[in-house]
C-alpha cells in the first residue's frame, strides 16, 4: 500500500473555517451565557470570517488536490454569503420584542448552514459540493420550521420534503455525470469531455438535466418553484431573509460552477435552462402582480430574480460568473434590507398586508424611507445597484446571443415595477390607515442606513467594485 | 461478467418507481421512503460506475451518500415527529394553511 | 447473469411495494428488502465493504428509525382521498416514459474500459481499499461529512424543544431572561411565576 499524504492547507480555508468555529462555540456556550452574547459571538466571528476572505483576497490558494479553491469568485461568494448572514443576526436581536424569541440553537444552525454555503461556493469536487449542498439545506429545513405554529411547520414539512426530493434527483445527476466522465473534479469532468475518448455524451446530457432540476429547486426556478411562496411566507421572516439571498446566493454558485466549468462543452442543457428561466420570469413577476401580503409578494420577487441570475448561467463563464456575483451581491444588501424592514414593521411571522402601509412615509420616515430605497433598486431604478446589476447580466447574455430572453428580461422587470412602485405609493400618497408596531432597535436601524447606503454606492460607482470582480475572470 | 449497463437500467427503473411514488403517496413519511429508494437508485449507478471505470473513488462518494442519507434521515423524521405527534395522520395534506 | 435477473426482479418487486402498500409499515419493510438486494448486487459488483455498510446502515439503523417512526404516530391508516385525483395516472405515466427513457440511456452507455482489467483495480472494494481512498484523494469529502452530521445531530435535538410561537409566560419573563439561553423558559418560568 503506498500511502500518498494528503494536500491539506487550512490556511486557504481561514474564513469557512472561523465561521465553523463560532458555530461550535454557538453551539456549547448557549449552555453558560445569554442570547445577546451568542448573538454578538455569531457576529463578530462573521466579520473575522468577512476580514479573512478579505485578507486572502487574490491569493488563489487551494487544498486537498484543488478540491477547494479560495480564488476570488469562491472568495467574492463568501463575502456576500457572510454579508447575508450578518443581516440575518442582526434582524434577528428585534424578534426578541415581539415575544417571538429565537431558540438559542438558532446562531448554532444558522452559522452552520453559512459553513455549508461557504463549501458550496468554494468546492471544485461534485462530492464537496453536494456535501456543502446539503449541509446548507438541512440548516434551512430546521430553521424553516422552528416555530410551533401552524404555518413555520407546514412551511418546514414542504421545504423538507421537496428538498429532499431534489437532493435525490442532484445526486443521480452526479452519478450519470461520473458515469460518463469518470471523475468528480470540475475541471477534470471538463477536460474528460474534450478528451477524444469522450464517448457517452448523452449519458453526460441526462446527468447535466438531472442537476440542473435539482439545482433548479434550490434557487426556485420555475416550474420548481411551488414550493417557494409558502416556505418563504410560513417561515420566521428572519429565517426566509436568509434563505431569499444566503442560500440562493450560494445556490447559485454551485449552479455557475457546475454548468460554467464542468459542463460546459457538455450539449443538451442549454436549451430546458433557456426555457425555465423564461417561465421563472414570467411566472415570478406576473404571481408578484396578484399578492396583497408583502412577504408573499417578496417570495414571488425572489422567484423572479431566480430567472434574472440564470441569465448569467447562460452566458460564459467569464462574463457570467463576475455579473452573477455583482447582482447577488447588490440583491443581498436590497432583499435582506427589505426583509429587514418587513421584520420590524410585523407584529409576527405572517409578514404585513401591503394596504397596511399606507402613511408609512410620514409615521416612520425613516423606515419608508429605506423601504423605497430597497423597493427602486430591486426593480432596477438607475442609479441604484438593481439597475448596474441587471445591465451587468443583460449584457453578458446578450453578448452570449441570447438576444430573446434579455428582450423578455426586460420587459418582465417593466411588468415588475408595478407591484414595487405600490407600496411606496401607498407609503407616501396615502393617509394612514393602521397603525403598524416598531420594534426596530439601533442595531437595525444602523444596518438599513448601511445596507441602503450599500445600494446606492453600487449603483454610483460600479467601476470601483466591478473592477476588483474583473479578477474573477480566469 | 453482467454488463453495466443493466445495472444502470435497473437503477434509472428504481429511481422512476420512486419518483412516481413521491408523486402519488399522501403520507410523508411514505413520500420519504421514496426519496430513499431514489438515493438507494443513485448508489446503486455509482457502484456499477466505479467498477466500469475501475476506479474507488466512486465507491468512497457512495459510502459519503450513506452518511447524508443518515443526517438527512436524523432531520427528516425530527421534523416528522415533532409536526405530526399532535395531528391524527401524516397525511399531508392537513397542512394547508397556506394559500394564495 | 440469472443472479442479476433474480435480484433485480427482487429489487423492483420491493420498489413497487413501497410505493402501492397502503400501510407504512409494509411500505417500509418492502423497502428493507430492496435495500437487502442491492446490498448483494453490490457484492457482485465488487463492492463489500458498501455492502456490509449498507445492511449494517441503512436496511439495518436508518429503517430501524424508519419504523420506529411509524409505530410511534401509529400510522395503522392512511386515510383521505387525494385531492388531486387524476395526479396518479399521470404520474404513472410519467413515470413510465422516464424509466423507458433513462433505460434506453442506459443502454447508450459505452464501456470505457475493459472490464475484467476495470474490476480488477478495485481490489475486490474492500474497507482496505475505500479507506485507503477516503484518507488520500477523498480526505475534504470526509473531513466535510462531519459538519453534516453535527448539523444532523443538532438540528434534531432542536426540533424537539421547539418553543410555541406568543407564549404568554415568555412575554413577562423575557425581561429578566435567565444568563443560559438552553434553559427551558416556556416550561420552567410558569412555575416561577406560579410560586
Amino acid at each position: 500500500m503506498n500511502f500518498v499524504a494528503p494536500d491539506v492547507n487550512y490556511y486557504s480555508m481561514l474564513p469557512f473555517i472561523t465561521v465553523l468555529l463560532t458555530a461550535v462555540f454557538a453551539t456549547i456556550l448557549p449552555f453558560y451565557v445569554s442570547r445577546k452574547a451568542i448573538a454578538g459571538l455569531s457576529a463578530v466571528g462573521l466579520l473575522v470570517a468577512l476580514a479573512a476572505s478579505i485578507g486572502l483576497w487574490n491569493t488563489n490558494l487551494s487544498s486537498f488536490y484543488g478540491a477547494y479553491r479560495s480564488d476570488n469568485f469562491a472568495l467574492g461568494f463568501g463575502i456576500v454569503l457572510i454579508v447575508g448572514a450578518l443581516i440575518a443576526v442582526i434582524s434577528s436581536v428585534d424578534v426578541a420584542k415581539r415575544g417571538g424569541t429565537m431558540q438559542a440553537e438558532f446562531f448554532a444552525i444558522l452559522l452552520y448552514a453559512v459553513s455549508g454555503t461557504m463549501l458550496l461556493a468554494s468546492a471544485h469536487d461534485l462530492i464537496v459540493l453536494l456535501i456543502g449542498f446539503e449541509v446548507m439545506s438541512l440548516g434551512v429545513y430546521v430553521l424553516s420550521s422552528f416555530q410551533e405554529t401552524a404555518k413555520s411547520e407546514e412551511a418546514g414539512m414542504k421545504y423538507f420534503l421537496l428538498g429532499g426530493f431534489a437532493s435525490a434527483i442532484l445526486i443521480f445527476g452526479i452519478a450519470l455525470v461520473f458515469g460518463a466522465t469518470g471523475k468528480f473534479g470540475l475541471e477534470a469532468i471538463n477536460t474528460a469531455v474534450l478528451s477524444p475518448e469522450f464517448k457517452n455524451s448523452s449519458i453526460a446530457a441526462v446527468g447535466a438535466l438531472f442537476i440542473l432540476i435539482g439545482f433548479g429547486f434550490k434557487v426556485a426556478m420555475a416550474p420548481f418553484h411551488q414550493w417557494t411562496p409558502d416556505v418563504y411566507t410560513g417561515a420566521p421572516t428572519v429565517v426566509t431573509q436568509f434563505m431569499s439571498v444566503a442560500v440562493k446566493a450560494a445556490a447559485f454558485a454551485g449552479f455557475l460552477h457546475i454548468f460554467g466549468l464542468a459542463l460546459q462543452n457538455v450539449s443538451g442543457w442549454q436549451t430546458p435552462l433557456q426555457f425555465l428561466i423564461a417561465l421563472t420570469l414570467m411566472i415570478g413577476n406576473l404571481a408578484a402582480l396578484r399578492q396583497s401580503n408583502l412577504k408573499r409578494m417578496l417570495a414571488y420577487s425572489s422567484v423572479a430574480h431566480a430567472g434574472y441570475v440564470g441569465l448569467a448561467v447562460l452566458a460564459s463563464p467569464s462574463q457570467g460568473f463576475s455579473s452573477a456575483l455583482y447582482y447577488l451581491g447588490i440583491y443581498t444588501l436590497m432583499n435582506a434590507g427589505a426583509f429587514a424592514v418587513l421584520n420590524v414593521l410585523s407584529k409576527d411571522d405572517d409578514g404585513l398586508e401591503i394596504e397596511s402601509l399606507a402613511g408609512l412615509g410620514s409615521s416612520k420616515p425613516l423606515l419608508a424611507a429605506t423601504l423605497t430605497f430597497f423597493l427602486l433598486s430591486l426593480a432596477g431604478i438607475p442609479p441604484l445597484g438593481g439597475f448596474i446589476g441587471k445591465y451587468l447580466i443583460f449584457s453578458a447574455a446578450a453578448s452570449s446571443g441570447y438576444y430573446g430572453l434579455v428582450i423578455l428580461a426586460a420587459l418582465t422587470s417593466a411588468v415588475s415595477l408595478a407591484y414595487y412602485l405600490r407600496p411606496i405609493g401607498l407609503m407616501y400618497f396615502r393617509p394612514r390607515v393602521t397603525v403598524l408596531p416598531d420594534f426596530s432597535g439601533r442595531s437595525t436601524r444602523v444596518l438599513l442606513v448601511v445596507c441602503a447606503a450599500g445600494v446606492l454606492i453600487l449603483g454610483l460607482v460600479p467601476n470601483a467594485v466591478y473592477g476588483l470582480l474583473e479578477l474573477v475572470k480566469k | 461478467m453482467v454488463e453495466t449497463q443493466y445495472y444502470i437500467a435497473l437503477a434509472a427503473i428504481l429511481f422512476s418507481i420512486g419518483a412516481v411514488g413521491f408523486l402519488t403517496r399522501r403520507s410523508a413519511i411514505q413520500m420519504f421512503l421514496c426519496v430513499e429508494l431514489m438515493l438507494n437508485a443513485a448508489n446503486l449507478a455509482l457502484v456499477a460506475f466505479s467498477r466500469a471505470w475501475g476506479d474507488l473513488l466512486a465507491q468512497s462518494a457512495v459510502f459519503i451518500i450513506l452518511t447524508l442519507a443518515a443526517a438527512e434521515v436524523a432531520i427528516g423524521l425530527g421534523i416528522i415527529v415533532a409536526i405530526f405527534k399532535k395531528r391524527p395522520t401524516t397525511n399531508v395534506d392537513v397542512l394547508s394553511s397556506l394559500k394564495g | 447473469m440469472v443472479v442479476f435477473v433474480i435480484l433485480a426482479v427482487l429489487a423492483i418487486a420491493g420498489a413497487i411495494g413501497t410505493i402501492s402498500f397502503k400501510s407504512g409499515i409494509y411500505s417500509a419493510l418492502s423497502l428493507v428488502g430492496t435495500l437487502l438486494t442491492l446490498a448483494m448486487m453490490y457484492v457482485t459488483l465488487h463492492a463489500q465493504f458498501l455492502a456490509s455498510v449498507q445492511v449494517m446502515v441503512y436496511a439495518g439503523a436508518i429503517m430501524v428509525l424508519f419504523l420506529f417512526v411509524i409505530m410511534l404516530l401509529n400510522e395503522s391508516q392512511m386515510s383521505g382521498a387525494d385531492p388531486l385525483p387524476w395526479v396518479q395516472p399521470v404520474a404513472i405515466a410519467g413515470g413510465i416514459v422516464l424509466a423507458a427513457a433513462l433505460a434506453f440511456t442506459a443502454f447508450q452507455f459505452k464501456a470505457p474500459k475493459n472490464l475484467e482489467t476495470a474490476t480488477a483495480a478495485l481490489q475486490g472494494g474492500t474497507p482496505g481499499a475505500i479507506g485507503e481512498t477516503l484518507f488520500t484523494k477523498f480526505l475534504l469529502p470526509f473531513e466535510a461529512v462531519s459538519i453534516l452530521l453535527l448539523i444532523a445531530a443538532i438540528g434534531a435535538v432542536s426540533l424537539v424543544h421547539r418553543q410555541p410561537a406568543h407564549n404568554e409566560a415568555l412575554e413577562t419573563t423575557s425581561e429578566h431572561a435567565t444568563d443560559n439561553a438552553y434553559s427551558d423558559e416556556t416550561s420552567s418560568n410558569p412555575a416561577k411565576v406560579v410560586a
